[in-house]
């Protein structure tokens, strides 16, 4: 839309007012103007966007005068090789033109990216309001709207795949397995103190979730060889969470970022006293 | 959002006490009924809600913002923590302005505290809200027994959200003020956001 009304402008003008500058000073100028106007007024758009804008704009300012030029040389009956100079010319000089605003405009980007980024600011806050007041007109709580996808909340309890293993005491795993499922080794291994090496990947996906259930079976290939007598699927232990949370290297508590909420920004008056707690609390 | 009583000039901000069975919610509503300045507050009340009980109190702050020319209040929830009463607590949330996420430190609860958590967001999706965008704030309780996990290991497990957090032993007082407190600031502070824009729009 905004595109179509600079158009407009621009048909205007080219068809009303007079050129006080010549080209190299006045397209520049103008061009600059045009990518402050758009920035305003469709702050979301991409740069890319931007550019095929003024390009769009160029050829089509280009386009009209040059077919301008050549109904006037043909209306006059004069020779098309003058009016085809002229279109070098002008070409030339539409080029350098548009090198003057691109190299211009690169350090003015983030401003115009700055001043679009509050503009949207404004309209959320203003939008928020208009909620805000229809809850006071009904004299009733409305529930808000969100840009949060279920999706990624979801995200967020996902296992990270750690590489490497961890030990821990064979004392501690005897003690959470039922005494009929236990082999030789793991009476050996607990009554001397030993370690045993457990892959990381084991735990992976049941730890973020704050406890560590297994099948008996699906820790049978990571045990040492004679450490169960029998596994089956259907029996379950609970590995003690402090004892493994205690061996994990600090790495394996890398958590996925969770951005900063908006409301966590909002300025909070520390000097307020809401009440008065009682002496001791 | 904060609901508005034109015939008492007060605007009523819910904050709901969240967190798995027995992670001390109710403990922390009770010892602030107790330490808030009877005038100040109202009754403590227990809602007729299936299961633990759903306990409700509302308090005027000491320094009562002033906004549009209204009272602010609060009004104190908690919700019933057990697994089995999720239509319990989706129907406390709605309409919430703030909430505290209380969590049990203890090892063998910390399962119940990711679960209590994702419930939440689950839950807060119903009414199209979500942790983004209502203020929470972060109780560890239970931080005197000595079974109790490492702070930084919990907040792992609750996958680090960036809002303030609060060590509390709920059954001495301990920190409940603290988070409290805090909670009611940013919900304050997002009233305040919309007395503002308010104002710029009405002078504009």
């Amino acid at each position: 839309m905004a595109t179509g009304a600079l158009l407009c402008l621009q048909l205007a003008r080219i068809q009303t007012l007079p050129m006080p500058f010549p080209d190299i000073v006045s397209i520049p100028i103008e061009l600059l103007l045009y990518l402050a106007f758009l920035a305003a007024i469709e702050p979301r758009l991409k740069w890319w966007a931007l550019a095929l804008a003024i390009l769009g704009l160029i050829g089509m300012r280009f386009a009209i005068s040059s077919a301008a030029a050549l109904a006037l040389q043909i209306q006059q009956g004069q020779d098309l090789a003058h009016w085809f100079q002229q279109l070098e010319s002008s070409l030339a000089v539409r080029g350098v033109a548009l090198g003057f605003v691109i190299v211009s405009f690169l350090p003015l980007r983030g401003f115009f990216i700055e001043e679009a980024a509050d503009l949207a600011a404004s309209q959320a806050a203003a939008a928020s309001q208009k909620g805000l007041e229809e809850a006071a007109k009904t004299g009733q709580a409305e529930p808000g709207v969100t840009d949060q996808p279920p999706e990624r909340q979801d995200k967020l309890f996902e296992g990270v795949a750690l590489p490497g293993t961890f030990s821990i005491p064979a004392q501690a795993l005897v003690s959470c397995i039922p005494p009929e499922y236990l082999g030789t080794q793991a009476q050996e291994l607990a009554s001397t103190g030993a370690d045993v090496e457990l892959p990381l990947s084991v735990i992976t996906a049941e730890l973020p979730r704050g406890k560590l259930e297994f099948a008996l079976a699906s820790l049978k290939e990571s045990l040492p060889g004679n450490f169960l007598a029998d596994a089956p699927d259907d029996v379950f232990v609970d590995l003690p969470l402090d004892v493994v949370v205690s061996r994990l290297p600090k790495g394996a508590f890398v958590a996925p970022e969770w951005p900063a909420p908006d409301w966590l920004k909002l300025f909070v008056d520390s000097g307020l006293a809401l009440f008065s707690p009682p002496s001791g609390t | 959002m904060a609901s508005i009583n034109y015939a008492q000039k007060e605007i009523a901000c819910k904050v709901v006490y969240y967190g798995p069975g027995m992670c001390g919610k109710t403990t922390n509503l009770l010892h602030l009924h107790r330490s808030i300045d009877a005038e100040m507050r109202g009754e403590l009340v227990a809602l007729a809600t299936p299961g633990e009980k759903t306990l409700f109190f509302d308090f005027l702050p000491v320094s009562a913002a002033n906004l549009y020319g209204f009272n602010t209040k609060f009004q104190l929830y908690t919700v019933p923590g057990q697994v089995t009463y999720n239509s319990t607590r989706r129907l406390v949330l709605r309409g919430v302005d703030g909430i505290v996420f209380v969590c049990d430190s203890q090892w063998d609860k910390l399962a119940e505290n990711v679960e209590s958590f994702l419930n939440l967001m689950e839950n807060l999706s119903t009414y199209n809200h979500c942790l983004e965008n209502v203020p929470f704030v972060i109780q560890f309780n239970k931080r005197d027994l000595p079974n109790a996990a490492p702070v930084d290991f919990i907040n792992y497990l609750l996958k680090r959200p960036p809002v303030p957090q609060f060590e509390a032993v709920a059954t001495e007082g301990r920190g409940v003020f603290e988070t409290l407190e805090c909670v009611c600031r940013y919900v304050l502070a997002g009233l305040r956001r919309h007395e503002l824009v308010t104002a710029t729009a009405g002078g504009s």
